[in-house]
Order: structure tokens, then C-alpha cells, then sequence
């Protein structure tokens, strides 16, 4: 994969898990929680659950994140990928903020931080070990 | 205490996990792109690999340890603890798979680590 297209592929798929997340965590409220913590209880909840229209597109987003972290991997350092998938707590954060209007404490905006510049020196570093210099065992 | 062993089982499934599924993808081969043909094709191998299916078995198992977990103490207490996975993870890419983790590539992960901890701790 070239470096456009991996960066590409990775911010797509911040974006799925991150529009994913919204979509559950907006379909779950509505759902509620289950009404006793009992086999039927759970089961009612989840049925309920699965017919709801924002539950099933976020279960789908997550599936296509799912997918697009396998493509990184087929190609991308597993070193590099995580870190940088780890932007998805930054997203998350912000959408629940400003589409859901979730409060963030300070310390959590201190962590957000922390990510991003984490994020930033990941992002610098090659995305790939030189295959010339590190055969495939 | 056994909340402490469960974090650690899902740390180890977790990162083991990952790095299963990355062996796996590279045997399967590069996505070059995302046209349905080259899906189809990738997809095919992937689900058929040893290694990517071990990988995916290990995530279901660290998942349910996760709520496990989660079960018996508060997400601020367990999350935390479970991001140091990624500290796992790339010592075992560095050993395991050979990737080239620059000192700037560590600096990166302890920071992001430091930072997930952060988020779900407050």
C-alpha cells in the first residue's frame, strides 16, 4: 500500500468506528437498559435491540472497520496501525461532545491531547519495516 | 485480585490476537484495493488462514474476559489497565514479526497509551 492510500484506508476507518460508535451509543439510549440483569431480561434488550435502525448501521460500521483494519494489516506494520487506530478515542470523544452533548472533563481533554500527539509521532515514523532489510520469516 | 488475572488474560488474547491476524493478512495477501473483485479474492484466503482465524478466536475470547471483567469492576478501573495491551502488542511486533520500531514509533505508543488511559480513567 503507498503512504496516500494508507492514510487513506486509516482515516476511513477512525471514521467508520467513530460514526459506528455514535450510531450505537444514540440507538442504545433509546433502547434503554434492560429492566432485570436475567437471561430474559438481557434477551428482551437485545431483541429490541437488533431492530433498531441505528443499532443495525452501527454494527455495520463496525464490521466495515473491522474489514479496512484487515486491509492495513495485509500491508501495513501492526507497530504502526495501532497506534494510529488508537485516533478513534479522540474521534469518539468529540462526536460525543458536540453531535451528542456528552461533557468532557478536563483530565479527558488532557488524554485527548495526550493521543493526538501520540498519534503525530506514530505518523512520522515509515509504516512499513523495509522488506529488503526484514524478510518475511 | 481475579479482576487483575482477568486484565491480564485479556491483555495476552488481545495483543496475541492482533499479532495472529497480521501474520495472517500479510500470507493472504496485500488489499491493493478496494474493488469487490480484490476483496473477494483477499477475503477468501484470509478466512481460510490458520493464523487469522486463531487471531479472531483469541479477540472473541479476550472480549468475553473483557466483560468478565467489566462484570465485576467499574470501566474507568478496567480500561485503563487493558490499554497497555498496545505496549504488548508492539514489543511483540518488534520480536515476533520483526517490524522496525523506531525509538520515535515507542515514544508514540507509550504517549498514546498514556493518553487512552487518561481518557477512560476521568
Amino acid at each position: 500500500m503507498t503512504g496516500g492510500k494508507t492514510i487513506v484506508v486509516l482515516a476511513s476507518a477512525v471514521l467508520a468506528n467513530g460514526a459506528g460508535n455514535l450510531a450505537l451509543s444514540y440507538g442504545m439510549k433509546s433502547v434503554g437498559p434492560p429492566e432485570a440483569w436475567t437471561l430474559p431480561g438481557v434477551w428482551e434488550v437485545v431483541g429490541t435491540a437488533l431492530s433498531s435502525v441505528p443499532v443495525i448501521v452501527g454494527g455495520l460500521l463496525l464490521l466495515v472497520f473491522f474489514a479496512l483494519f484487515l486491509s492495513l494489516l495485509s500491508s501495513v506494520d501492526l507497530s504502526y496501525v495501532l497506534p494510529m487506530i488508537s485516533s478513534c478515542f479522540v474521534v469518539s470523544a468529540l462526536l460525543g461532545h458536540f453531535v451528542l452533548g456528552e461533557r468532557i472533563s478536563l483530565a479527558r481533554w488532557a488524554g485527548i491531547a495526550l493521543v493526538s500527539a501520540g498519534v503525530f509521532l506514530v505518523g512520522r515514523t515509515g509504516h512499513s519495516s523495509d522488506a529488503a532489510t526484514f524478510p518475511a520469516a | 485480585m481475579t479482576t487483575l488475572l482477568l486484565v491480564g488474560i485479556v491483555v495476552v488474547c488481545f495483543s496475541f490476537g492482533d499479532i495472529a491476524l497480521a501474520r495472517g493478512m500479510k500470507q493472504a495477501g496485500e488489499v491493493t484495493s478496494l474493488r469487490l473483485a480484490v476483496l473477494d479474492e483477499v477475503g477468501g484466503r484470509a478466512i481460510r488462514s490458520p493464523f487469522v482465524l486463531l487471531g479472531g478466536g483469541l479477540q472473541i475470547v479476550a472480549f468475553v474476559t473483557y466483560l468478565l471483567a467489566l462484570s465485576r469492576r467499574d470501566l474507568s478501573y478496567v480500561f485503563p489497565l487493558t490499554a497497555t495491551s498496545d505496549i504488548v502488542t508492539t514489543l511483540a511486533a518488534r520480536y515476533m514479526l520483526r517490524e522496525r520500531v523506531t525509538p520515535t514509533r515507542w515514544a508514540g505508543v507509550v504517549i498514546v497509551t498514556l493518553g487512552v488511559a487518561l481518557i477512560s480513567a476521568s
